[in-house]
C-alpha cells in the first residue's frame, strides 16, 4: 500500500507495512481498494486483518482480525468500518479505536469476498453463498424480511443508486433490486462472470464482464442502451470509471480504452504495457490507473493520453 | 494455441477440472467427497499402467544379484551392457518397462495436483482461472464456489497437522511395501534413506499446500497400497513388517521384516530363487508362445 501526493508525481508520502522492521505484519496480498475517511486509511490484507493507518504518515492506528482471508475493501458509514471476510461473516468496527460494535460479527453462508455498502443506516453486502444481504448499520440486525437470492456466486461489490441495488453474478446474470426490501426488479443476462462493481448515472448501468464485454442498460427496466456491448480483447476485472460522457475501461491485457457512454462507440485505445486488474480510480477529472506491474499512471479520458506517476516498490 | 498447452488444458485440465466439480454436486456438494471418488476413478483408470509398473520393478529388483555379479565379472563397459541385455532377454524384462507407465502417468497427476488448486478457488486469481476452465453448464457453473469444508479438514486452508501425517502415515507404508529386500548394506542403507525421507518430504510438503493437495496424497496413497496388496499378496507381504521401523532385507521365505538377520546371512541364495522364478515363468511363456505359434 503506497500513498502518493498528486500534485507532484515524484512524493510517494508513505509505505505500509514501511519494510522497515522486523515485527512488520505480512499482508500476503492487498486485493480489496482502501477508503480514506477522516484522517484515517482502511484496508484489508489477505492475511485476514483490517488495518487502520494515520493518513498523514502511514502509521498503524489499530488492527481488528477475522477468521478467514480478506479479498473485498472496506467500507465507511458514520463511525464504524465495515468489511466482509472468506470466515462467512460481516465485520463492524468503530473507525477510532478497532473496538467490535456489534455482539456477533453477521455471517452468511460463504465466503463474502464482495465490498460492503453503506447507505442510509444499512450495510448490503454480497456473499458467495449466492445471497445479497441487508443488514442494519448499528446492530447487525438483517433489514430485509429475507435476503435475495441470485443463481450463483456473488463477488462483485453492490452499487445503491436512487433506491435501487445492481449487483453481478459469478453465472453471467446482473440484477437490479429494491433496495428497501431486496425485491428483484430485473435481471439482464450477459455471456460471462461479473466480477467488478457496476457504474451508474444519469439512469444509465455501465458493466464489464470477464468475456471482455461492457454493456450499458437502463437502470429502470434492464434493457440494453447501446446497440451491441462494447467488446475489448481481454477481461474486465476492474471497476470501470466514468468521467463526463467518457466511460473509461481497463482490460488484463493492459488496454484502456475511451468509450463514449452515450453510445458505446470507442473514442480512443491506449496500451500500459501490463495488466490491469484494480479498480480505476476518478479524481479531478482524471483516471488513475494502478498496473500489475506495480505502474501507477495517469489517464486524459479526453485523448487517452497516458503518463507514469511513479512504479509502486 | 500450441499442441503442448492444447493437450495440458483442453484434454487434461478442463475435462478434469469439470469432471471434478460434477462429482461435488453428485455426492451432495462435498468437495473432499469428489476429491476421494475422483482419486479412486484415475487410479482404477491408471491401474493397468500401474500393474506393468509394478511388475516390471519387482522383476528388475530380482535381477539385482545377477546384474551385480555380471558388473563384477566383466570390466567392459560394452560387454557388461552387452551382456546385462541378453540377461534381460533371458528373463523377459524390459528395463523400461517401470519408468514408461510412470512418465504416462506422471502428466495425470500432474494436471490434479492443479485442478484440485483450481477448483478450491482460494484465491481471486485462481476463482477466475477456475471461470475460464468450466464448461457452459448451468449445473457446473452454479456449483461454484466449491464447500471447503471436509471432516475437521478446510480444503482450501494449509498446514493441517493431522492429515499431513496421514500423508506420511500412508507414504510409509507404500516405501514398506515398495522398497525390495536388501542383499547387502549399502543397498540397506539406502532403502533405510528412502523409507524415511519421502514421508518425512511429503509431511513438509502437506504443510506448505492447501488441505485439498493432501487429502488426494492421503487417498491415493491408501489406494496404493491396497492395489500392491492385492499384488504382492499376503506371502509377500506381512502387516507386521510395518511394526520395524528398518526397510526388508532379503531372506528365504516367509515375512521380510519377521527374520532380519538370517535374511543377511543368505542373501543369495533368496535371489537365486526370485530371479529362478522369474525364469521359470519366461520359460513357461516362451513354451505357451512356442505351442500357440505351432498351433
Amino acid at each position: 500500500m503506497t500513498a502518493i501526493d498528486l500534485s507532484n508525481g515524484e512524493s510517494w508520502l508513505w509505505q505500509f507495512p514501511p519494510g522497515t522492521g522486523k515485527n512488520e505484519p505480512d499482508l500476503r496480498a492487498l486485493y480489496g481498494t482502501p477508503v480514506v475517511s477522516k484522517g484515517t486509511v482502511f484496508l484489508g490484507g489477505y492475511d485476514g486483518v483490517i488495518y487502520a493507518l494515520d493518513l498523514k504518515d502511514g502509521s498503524l492506528k489499530w488492527m481488528g482480525a477475522t477468521n478467514g482471508h480478506i479479498v473485498g475493501g472496506p467500507a465507511v458509514g458514520d463511525d464504524t468500518v465495515y468489511i466482509g471476510s472468506s470466515d462467512r461473516c460481516l465485520y463492524a468496527f468503530a473507525t477510532d479505536s478497532g473496538e467490535p460494535r456489534w455482539g456477533e460479527p453477521f455471517c452468511t453462508g460463504s465466503k463474502v469476498w464482495s465490498t460492503p455498502v453503506v447507505e442510509g443506516g444499512t450495510v448490503y453486502v454480497a456473499s458467495m453463498d449466492k445471497k445479497v444481504y441487508a443488514v442494519d448499520a448499528a446492530t447487525g440486525e438483517p433489514r430485509w424480511s429475507q435476503p435475495f437470492v441470485a443463481d450463483a456466486a456473488l463477488t462483485s461489490t453492490p452499487v445503491v443508486v436512487d433506491g435501487k441495488l445492481y449487483v453481478g453474478a459469478l453465472s453471467k446474470r446482473f440484477y437490479a433490486l429494491d433496495a428497501a426490501t431486496g425485491e428483484l426488479e430485473w435481471s439482464f443476462n450477459g455471456d460471462d462472470w461479473i466480477w467488478n462493481r457496476a457504474a451508474v448515472a444519469d439512469g444509465v448501468v455501465y458493466v464489464g464482464n470477464l468475456g471482455g464485454h461492457v454493456y450499458a442498460l437502463d437502470a429502470g427496466s434492464g434493457e440494453m442502451r447501446w446497440q451491441e456491448p462494447f467488446e475489448a480483447v481481454g477481461e474486465i476485472r476492474g471497476a470501470t470509471a466514468l468521467v463526463g460522457e467518457t466511460l473509461v475501461v481497463a482490460d488484463k491485457e493492459g488496454n484502456i480504452y475511451g468509450l463514449n457512454a452515450a453510445g458505446g462507440s470507442q473514442e480512443w485505445v491506449a496500451q500500459v504495457g501490463s495488466g490491469v486488474l484494480a479498480d480505476l480510480l476518478e479524481a479531478e477529472g482524471k483516471v488513475y490507473v494502478s498496473a500489475k506491474n506495480g505502474d501507477v499512471l495517469i489517464v486524459n479520458p479526453s485523448d487517452g493520453s497516458i503518463s507514469l506517476l511513479g512504479a509502486a516498490q | 494455441m500450441d499442441p503442448l498447452g492444447f493437450l495440458w488444458n483442453q484434454v487434461l485440465m478442463d475435462p478434469m477440472t469439470n469432471a471434478l466439480i460434477v462429482l461435488t454436486n453428485v455426492f451432495f456438494g462435498s468437495f473432499g467427497v469428489a476429491i476421494i471418488v475422483f482419486t479412486i476413478v484415475m487410479r482404477g483408470i491408471t491401474f493397468p499402467l500401474t500393474l506393468r509398473q509394478l511388475r516390471s520393478s519387482r522383476a528388475l529388483s530380482a535381477l539385482q544379484p545377477k546384474i551385480r555379479d555380471i558388473q563384477k565379472k566383466y570390466t567392459d563397459p560394452k560387454r557388461r551392457s552387452e551382456e546385462t541385455m541378453k540377461l534381460y532377454r533371458e528373463v523377459g524384462v524390459n528395463p523400461m518397462g517401470c519408468l514408461l507407465p510412470m512418465l504416462v502417468q506422471m502428466p495425470i497427476w500432474f494436471a490434479l495436483y492443479r485442478v484440485i488448486q483450481i477448483a478450491l478457488g482460494s484465491t481471486p486469481e485462481s476463482m477466475i482461472d477456475l471461470s475460464h476452465r468450466l464448461y457452459p453448464w448451468s449445473y457446473i457453473q452454479h456449483a461454484v464456489p466449491l464447500g471447503e469444508r471436509f471432516l475437521w479438514v478446510n480444503l482450501g486452508e494449509r498446514g493441517d497437522f493431522l492429515l499431513a501425517l496421514l500423508v506420511g502415515a500412508s507414504m510409509y507404508v507404500q516405501q514398506k511395501m515398495t522398497i525390495p529386500p536388501a542383499t547387502d548394506e549399502r543397498q540397506q542403507s539406502m532403502n533405510s534413506t528412502m523409507l524415511w525421507m519421502m514421508p518425512l518430504m511429503f509431511i513438509f510438503f502437506s504443510l506448505q499446500v492447501p488441505n485439498g493437495l493432501p487429502l488426494y496424497w492421503f487417498m491415493s496413497g491408501l489406494v496404493g497400497i491396497v492395489l500392491q496388496y492385492m499384488y504382492l499378496g499376503s506371502n509377500e507381504f506381512s502387516w507386521r513388517s510395518l511394526l520395524s521401523l528398518q526397510p526388508a532385507t532379503a531372506r528365504k521365505g516367509g515375512s521380510p521384516a519377521e527374520k532380519p538377520a538370517a535374511r543377511e546371512e543368505e542373501p543369495a541364495e533368496e535371489e537365486e530363487t526370485t530371479v529362478d522364478a522369474a525364469e521359470r515363468r519366461y520359460k513357461k511363456r516362451s513354451r505357451h508362445g512356442r505351442r500357440r505359434r505351432k498351433r
